[in-house]
């Protein structure tokens, strides 16, 4: 995956290079912002990592440049924390992600990750998680390459969870999803879905957590 | 001369006007009755002169065969042309309107009555003049009617009479206004001078002395003196708490600094490969830390009060709370440890989203640092009666003993004992922030005896309404 990291310090910006190099991708660092601009209008790239503060040209201007165009590139911003909060809180840039300085390269590895997946999303249809897959178009669900058939809520709900792994999703989420407008939607009845898929597939991996007063969340597998 | 004439209205220059237009206006209108007086004053005295000059003129006017004829006295006329150079006009008429001699053109007044006689001022060939005017009956003389004199002349000594009564009288008031403006001015000057003063001494005052101001100030300029005084120790209060801080920063950063130098310099020495991977994961430890106490001490300076006045706004704590402990449930399974929110209705506070945040985070990262595996913890959000509203954190941990929970909000303090790489200054940065927003914080025992349960309470929103209405509600009907 080509990857382009427009950070300006070097110190941070080496490490960065050379921890997502050891992930095989193909990465170029600028440490000037008109210059990654220019680079942008001209080449193309699966993942954009921007720092806010640099020289030349602020990192949110070439955040703005490059959606005015038309860029659907997932851009992943990092920046030291208040300025995150002060500068950009509540405002949508069209950052895919944010990333707050220090962190630890684990955590850049893992958001990496989770964006060049999302980028993939319109050519991949599949939610991998362990051993399950599922295909959204088709929504077919296989554990271990086995298709197995599942009741059309606890495949919806499936879905709701695999889209947002680690993280916790509240029952008015799933309920959005599980249910239109004319369903009795009983606040048991989640329960009850979640409860089913707990024992359908537990024993393919799938771990839910159950987050007290929040929602549910599923483990990495 | 509003208040808000712009930024150079000034005290001096409106007492000055306030004081000198009225006195202005009063001499203008003297100076105007003088005017009138004068002119008042000429005509009578140089109308004495007319009506002698008229009187002998018709003790003159016989009548000859019944003709009217008047021998015209010269010393009559020239004791009205011998002062200066005002010209005499006269007309002498019969009955019916006949004319006998003089000017026959000569403007008077109608009529008469008979005996008396009347003044008046017209115009003639260009000229302002004086008329007096004296009718005489003809009947001692047998005829019918009566014998019309008019007596006319120039005005030009009355004007100049008139002139250099006036000039006297602007003389006087101009001498008055130009005393009453000096006074005036003086006097304002120096009303004002304590103002002036007390400008010279905050002017000459060093940019670091924050004293309070105590040469004495007129009554007038006390409270304003005060409310300076007042925001100066505020701010020399806010400079202190600054100070303090940065001391205790640079102390604090300067630690885990001078151990990472250490470790690295102990780790370059190191040759067994098993040690140096020990070396290094020691240094990463340390460096979260430090990195952790930079940011931690990045939220004290934004939520102590020299960070500038916090931007309060009403929100929900409960919408809130849910949200900052959802971000925090990833870490709290990394740990094993149970985390979970309880929230009932609206829990409406005024506050500053950022920074209640950040009050629970470090609340909820306390609890996490400190409970070992299978803890629970439990974040709390619920309303009063009152409308104020309560946030809570429970845990079932190791807690706080009761003699340290005063000591523990304290800046870098720890309990001795503590286990872990904490900075001291969580529980700080929470006081910092409960402080701001005016809330109680409490420490107590968690449910059943156990671990810790730390208290919020929020004093009710100040647009404090019916919990059903909305918010914004008639403004726009």
């Amino acid at each position: 995956m080509r990857i382009l990291l427009v950070e300006d310090d070097d110190d941070l910006g080496n490490a960065m290079l050379r921890a997502l190099r050891s992930r095989d991708h193909a990465v170029d660092r600028l440490a000037d912002g008109r210059l990654a601009d220019s680079v942008l209008r001209t080449e193309a790239f699966d993942l954009v990592i921007l720092d806010l503060t640099l020289p030349g040209c602020d990192g949110l201007d070439v955040l703005k440049r490059l959606r005015s165009r038309g860029s659907r590139v997932p851009v992943l911003v990092v920046t030291a924390r208040g300025e995150l909060e002060q500068r950009i809180a509540g405002l949508d840039l069209g950052a895919d992600d944010y990333l707050v300085k220090p962190f630890a390269l684990s955590e850049l590895e893992a958001r990496v990750r989770a964006l060049l997946r999302r980028g993939q999303g319109q050519s991949d249809p599949r939610l991998v998680h362990g051993a399950l897959v599922f295909d959204t178009v088709a929504r077919r669900l296989s554990v271990a390459g086995e298709p197995v058939e599942l009741p059309r809520r606890e495949l919806c709900l499936l879905e709701v969870l695999l889209g947002r792994v680690g993280q916790v999703v509240s029952k008015e989420q799933i309920a959005e999803k599980l249910f239109g407008f004319d369903d009795e939607a009983g606040p048991n009845a989640i329960e009850l879905y979640v409860h089913r898929l707990r024992k359908r597939l537990g024993s393919a991996g799938l771990n839910i957590r159950t987050v007290r007063g929040l929602g549910y969340l599923l483990e990495e597998p | 001369m509003t208040p808000s004439a712009g930024a150079d209205w000034s005290i001096r220059r409106r007492l000055l006007a306030w004081l000198l237009t009225p006195l202005l206006l009063v001499c203008a209108a003297l100076l105007a009755a003088n005017y009138v007086q004068a002119r008042h004053t000429a005509d009578l005295t140089f109308d004495r002169l007319l009506t002698a000059s008229i009187l002998a003129i018709a003790d003159r006017v016989t009548v000859v065969d019944g003709r009217i004829e008047a021998d015209l006295p010269s010393v009559a006329l020239e004791m009205l042309s011998s002062t200066s150079q005002d010209r005499v006009f006269y007309r002498i008429g019969g009955p019916g309107g006949a004319f006998v001699t003089g000017y026959r053109d000569l403007p008077g007044p109608a009529a008469a009555v008979p005996g008396r006689i009347r003044f008046d001022d017209a115009d003639y060939r260009g000229e302002p003049i004086r008329v007096a005017a004296l009718a005489r009956p003809l009947a001692p003389w047998g005829l019918e009617g009566e014998v019309r004199v008019l007596l006319a002349q120039t005005r030009g000594e009355r004007d100049r009479l008139t002139r250099e009564l006036v000039l006297a009288s602007a003389l006087r008031l101009l001498v008055v206004v130009v005393l009453a403006g000096l006074i005036t001015g003086f006097g304002v000057r120096a009303g004002l001078a304590p103002l002036a003063g007390l400008q010279r001494s905050i002017r000459s005052r060093s940019p670091t002395d924050l004293s309070p101001i105590t040469q004495p100030v007129p009554r007038e300029v006390r409270t304003l003196v005060d409310a300076i005084n007042q925001l100066m120790e505020r701010l020399q209060a806010s400079l202190d708490a600054m100070q303090r801080f940065i001391a205790d920063a640079s102390h604090q950063l300067r630690t885990p600094l001078a151990g990472l130098q250490a470790e690295t310099e102990l780790a370059l020495r190191e040759h067994d490969p098993a040690a140096l991977r020990q070396a290094l994961a020691r240094l990463l430890a340390i460096t979260r830390r430090t990195s952790r106490l930079a940011s931690q001490l990045l939220s004290l300076a934004r939520a102590a009060p020299q960070g500038g006045a916090p931007v309060l706004a009403a929100l929900d704590l409960g919408t809130l709370a849910a949200a900052v402990t959802r971000e925090a449930v990833p870490a709290a399974l990394a740990k094993d440890i149970d985390l979970g929110f309880e929230g009932g209705a609206a829990a409406r506070v005024d506050g500053d989203p950022l920074l209640l945040a950040e009050l629970l985070k470090n609340l909820i990262d306390n609890a996490l640092r400190y409970c070992p595996p299978q803890a629970r913890i439990t974040v709390r959000t619920r309303a009063s009666e009152a409308r104020s509203a309560t946030l809570e954190v429970e845990d079932d941990g190791p807690g706080i003993a009761a003699d340290q929970r005063e000591r523990v909000l304290e800046r870098f303090y720890r309990p001795p004992g503590t286990p872990g790489e904490g900075s001291g200054l969580g529980l700080a940065i929470v006081r910092e922030i409960a402080e701001r927003h005016g809330a109680v914080l409490t420490l107590a025992d968690g449910a059943g005896g156990r671990g810790l349960r730390v208290r919020l309470d929020f004093p009710a929103p100040s647009g404090a309404e019916p919990r059903s209405a909305p918010p914004t509600a008639g403004a726009d009907r």
